[in-house]
């Protein structure tokens, strides 16, 4: 322990003596450290502890299995009958999102929340932080209104008053009465809901129209020694009793688990993943460069060394003591990498990229410092050993005859591979760096569409007031007060706008098809719109005409079909007049008016187009209406974006002061947003390749400026020799040059293994791309040629009189 | 060949300026064979390092084979030093990393020679200085001997019309020394200027004139009786 501590007291006393190696080696390790702390924060959050139950691996969704095979959520009719098979999915938890206008003191509010059935809270496992959770029988249709609120909403909006429980808040102009305060952290889904009201299901929605209505996320939690495998065993062994109940039921088709965490951050998961890849790549070189600037430390320090072996120092000591050093670094390294990282993170929480969940909640924890302080461990013994090996080898008495005069020699085995090593890994970086460019290249230049530029969107729910019958009238009122506003070019009405998140389907008829024999239905997505909506988003019509204030609830029932629906069921035929039939409670066959072309709705790099279906507004049945309350959205293109919001606020407000507008959105923002995770994953991965770059740059230049320091007397000889400059030049740049290329062309040889696993993560670009494979090597060989350069410059600049003087 | 006139050499120390070399005044002629003498830091290296145009940072004037050397660039100096000069050095300065072979290429390969005309002129510089033997040895494998007479091979590859060297046998034993300099001899008597530096009488007694230098100043040259002393200025 005794020598221990003598070890760290001398290591520090060297660090301090060498001011200049030690603060280019804290920094680069902070680089390294602190990229990685950063990401570990990140991965800590979303990816381990994101999902705020106990045990939460254990909490499943269960999805129905829809008849073409792919999961969906549950409509009524289906989660019930799943719900009466008893045993295993007799407390199967069911949640659908909402959203409310909150009434306090001031203007309502929109808040986002949650309906949840009785058997949710048990299977999730939580306990409120005040008051209770939902009773069984508040559970039943009519049994009252209760609430759950979230610490969030109980803090900022009741300014976490203890007396909450038992008082009644405003939901729609409904009376709530709050029973409990879910602790601080509490979602289900999304960290957006503010509030959990009783699902109260009908089972007179049970009826057959609503099947085709899939709204109902449905959970259940293993038991312990059930595994997902086994619980879907079981669930097959269900749905095959159900089939042979019913051979033409839905039923038979079955349902599908998926652990929670994996529905919630499926997609974030591979990016983040490699991400975490990318820095390790940027730790480990900065550990190259540590130890080489160690290694080349250790030429001077040979004195030092040959003295203390020739005094006794056994080789396992000499080893502990640089080890010892090299810890000291990186745990300093470490410290100032974790003030890197606060500055990281909260230059993310600034920036506040959407695809990441949980943004705000991101921070370095215990467990996150723990993680670095393993980190600094691991970093310092990786970066100490092969120095600390190359020390411990010197030849006592021939370091004490040279004296401190360096070697001539070569740079030596570790130097060389280190350089190879960290230029490879910067190389693979840059690949990896090149393709997710090309990739959001790709997404930039793809046409959505329709087009985003100069709308904004917003949605609100229809007053008290406006009920049944009345709430298009509402919507309509809205649109012609805005339309009104100076400067608007148009204002339309729909259910879901493209990339605003949400993508509904329904099945349809279409009229001289037989259905098909496996009964499965044709499922299209399923757009509502109001008049003028694709001349507002500029949506092209390929054939026929577009929704008129005619297309009313008393008038022929039209539909329009996307370019790719109208090629799938009518192919080679003009499909104006044809009819088809949307599955909906009251649904009626409409008649083809209109072909439009395709729209990517979801996001801009989505490669398939799914065939869609668009119906008026107000030729929707009235009992499917009712679904639409409160999601409507609206967008209003203008030539100056300047004081729109206000405008339409002080049109709605003109209908009714009371509703609030949310979701207020450029649409250029959400298609940004839609593109938002391969934005975030190219900045990041292209600044962490930048990083290495950098790191590489350094670290080569560090290895050649200790060669020229090591070939002075070589480059004295050949100036004597008539060497000009550009022949020094030329010398350590073939130097540098044949490590950088080496080093380049290890890369290219990883990239090509390694980048196939972000392939799912590309866009139109293969992970061999042939074009990046080709320009990113030349740009990663200019930029680490660059480190050389320096040192060359510097060595042509010697004076080969100072270089060749006797000693 | 060779016109020095007042060349001065000047180090900056913290005590302010320290004179290396004072106001030399010096003439070699073509075919000529000078030894400079003096004692340790009379300036007698440095001297040779500003012949050599290794050395940029003096003042005065300096004519090589007529040409101006005091009013050329670095650039258009270091053709002069490629095109006329071969040096000589007490510690052979040989690369270490290179052959016997590769040793003598270097200084042509800093010349527009094609390859296959350095390899013939490598090969007759091998064959002349009788060590074609040891042309894939490198530097560690030869003697002091050995390698001094590589260095001057080295020096002769290019057909420098002036060799410069710097106490050439300085770490050669006799007879060793003997044989380099009757090498110099016979390469003056073939018509190479040569200027030597060195402590020996004996190694001088080979050359035509011999001059003394003294802290920076040329107290003695037979070709110049008026030169400069110390004591000259002092008066």
């Amino acid at each position: 322990m005794e020598t221990l501590l003598q070890d760290v007291r001398y290591g520090w006393r060297m660090l301090r003596n060498s001011p200049g190696f030690t603060l280019v080696a804290v920094v680069t390790l902070a680089l390294g450290i602190g990229a990685n702390t950063a990401m570990f924060s990140v991965i800590n959050r979303v990816l381990l502890r994101s999902v705020p139950f106990p045990d939460s691996n254990r909490v499943m969704i269960v999805w129905k299995t829809m008849s073409n095979g792919s999961p969906n959520a549950f409509s009524t009719p289906a989660f019930l009958e799943w719900k009466q098979q008893g045993g295993f999915t007799e407390h199967l938890g069911a949640f659908t999102a909402t959203g409310k206008n909150l009434s306090t003191n001031s203007l309502p509010e929109r808040v986002a929340g949650g309906k949840a059935n009785y058997d949710l809270f048990p299977i999730l496992d939580v306990q409120p932080a005040l008051g209770r959770m939902f009773l069984p029988e508040e559970d039943h249709p009519g049994a009252g209104s209760v609430v759950i609120l979230s610490h969030a909403l109980w803090k900022t909006r009741f300014g976490s008053r203890p007396d909450i429980l038992g008082t009644s808040i405003s939901l729609d102009g409904a009376p709530f009465v709050v029973v409990g305060v879910m602790p601080a952290g509490f979602h289900v889904l999304s960290d957006k809901e503010l509030f959990w009201i009783p699902l109260q299901l009908e089972s007179a929605n049970a009826q057959a129209s609503a099947r085709n209505l899939h709204w109902l996320f449905g959970f259940i939690r293993l038991k312990p020694g059930i595994g997902q495998e086994q619980a879907q065993a079981i669930l097959n062994g269900m749905a095959a009793r159900l089939k042979a109940q019913d051979p033409t039921g839905e039923g038979g088709f079955g349902t599908t688990l998926q652990p929670m965490a994996d529905f919630l951050y499926g997609d974030v998961k591979p990016v983040l993943y490699l991400l975490l890849g990318a820095v390790a790549f940027v730790l480990l070189i900065a550990c190259s460069n540590v130890a080489n600037l160690l290694l080349a430390r250790g030429t001077m320090r040979r004195r030092e060394i040959s003295i203390r072996t020739a005094l006794g120092a056994a080789r396992i000591r000499m080893i502990r003591q640089f080890l010892t050093e090299s810890i000291l670094l990186s745990v300093v390294g470490g410290v100032v990498g974790i003030g890197l990282a606060w500055v990281a993170l909260r230059v993310l929480r600034a920036i506040h990229p959407s695809s990441i969940p949980s943004v705000d909640a991101i921070s370095i924890d215990g467990t996150v410092l723990a993680y670095t302080a393993l980190l600094c461990g691991v970093v310092g013994v990786l970066f100490g050993v092969a120095p600390a090996l190359d020390y411990s080898r010197v030849n006592v008495s021939e370091a004490l005859k040279e004296g401190s005069r360096g070697s001539s020699g070569g740079l030596g085995k570790h130097r060389v591979m280190l350089v190879v090593t960290e230029t490879a890994l910067a190389s693979i970086l840059l690949i990896g760096a090149g393709l997710s460019l090309k990739s959001l290249w790709r997404t930039e230049k793809i046409d959505p569409g329709f087009n985003p530029s100069g709308v904004m969107t917003f949605r609100l729910a229809s007053p008290a007031q406006f009920t049944g019958d009345r709430i298009p009238v509402f919507y309509q009122q809205v649109i012609d007060r805005l339309r009104a506003v100076p400067g608007v070019q148009s204002a339309v009405l729909a259910r879901n706008l493209p990339m605003s998140g949400t993508d509904p389907s329904l099945a349809i008829s279409i009229e001289g098809t037989p259905p098909p024999p496996s009964q499965i239905p044709i499922v299209t997505r399923l757009r509502v719109v109001g008049p003028d909506y694709f001349n507002g988003l500029q949506i092209a019509m390929l054939n026929g005409r577009e929704f008129n204030e005619h297309d009313s609830a008393a008038s022929p029932k039209v539909a329009i079909v996307s370019q790719s629906l109208a090629k799938l069921y009518w192919p080679n035929e003009n499909a104006l007049g044809k009819r088809l039939k949307p599955e909906m409670p009251g649904g009626e066959w409409c008649t083809v008016v209109g072909v439009a072309s395709d729209v990517r709705h979801w996001a801009a790099d989505i490669t398939d187009v799914e065939p869609t279906a668009y119906y008026p507004y107000a030729q929707i049945p009235p009992s499917f209406l009712l679904l639409l309350e409160g999601n409507m959205s609206i967008a209003v293109r203008s030539q100056n974006s300047s004081g729109l919001l206000g405008s339409i606020r002080t049109a709605v407000g003109e209908i009714d002061s009371s509703v609030p507008l949310y979701d207020v959105k450029g649409m250029e923002e959400m298609v940004a947003d839609s593109g938002s995770l391969r934005r975030f994953d190219m900045w990041l991965i292209g600044s962490f390749a930048g990083l290495a770059l950098v790191l590489a740059g350094v670290g080569i230049y560090g290895v050649m400026a200790y060669s020229v320091a090591q070939r002075t007397r070589e480059i004295g000889i050949r100036v004597a020799l008539g060497a000009s400059e550009g022949n020094v030049l030329q010398l350590i740049l073939r130097q540098g040059a044949k490590l950088a290329l080496a080093g380049v062309v290890v890369g290219l040889v990883g990239a090509f293994a390694l980048t196939r696993l972000m392939q799912s993560l590309l866009f139109q670009v293969g992970a061999r791309d042939v074009s990046t494979f080709t320009f990113v090597p030349p740009i990663a060989l200019a930029m680490i040629l660059l480190g050389c350069y320096i040192p060359a410059r510097r060595a042509t600049r010697l004076d080969p009189v100072d270089a060749l003087r006797e000693e | 060949m060779i016109q020095l006139r007042n060349i001065e050499r000047t180090y900056k120390t913290g005590a302010g300026v320290t004179y290396v070399l004072r106001r030399i005044n010096l003439d070699i002629r073509e075919g000529e064979f000078l030894t400079v003498m003096g004692p340790s830091g009379s300036g007698k290296s440095t001297l040779l390092s500003i012949v050599g145009m290794l050395d940029d940072n003096w003042t005065g004037e300096y004519y090589l084979l007529d040409q101006a050397v005091h009013k050329l660039d670095r650039r258009k100096r270091s053709e002069l030093n490629r095109k006329y000069i071969g040096f000589v050095f007490q510690s052979y300065h040989l690369l270490d990393n290179l052959t016997v072979y590769e040793n003598l290429d270097v200084p042509l390969s800093y010349r527009s020679i094609s390859r296959s005309q350095r390899q013939s002129m490598v090969g007759e510089i091998l064959d002349r200085f009788q060590i074609v033997g040891k042309k894939d040895l490198f530097p560690s494998q030869l003697s002091g001997g050995q390698q001094q007479l590589v260095g001057v091979a080295r020096a002769v590859a290019g057909n420098p019309k002036l060799i410069l060297a710097d106490e050439p046998t300085g770490n050669l034993h006799s007879s060793q020394a003997k044989g380099i300099m009757e090498l110099f001899k016979r390469l003056n008597d073939e018509g190479t200027t040569i200027i030597q530096v060195t402590h020996s009488e004996v190694n001088a007694s080979y050359g035509h004139r011999t001059i003394q230098l003294f802290d920076g100043w040329i107290t003695s040259d037979p070709a110049n009786p008026q030169a400069n002393s110390p004591a000259a200025v002092a008066r």
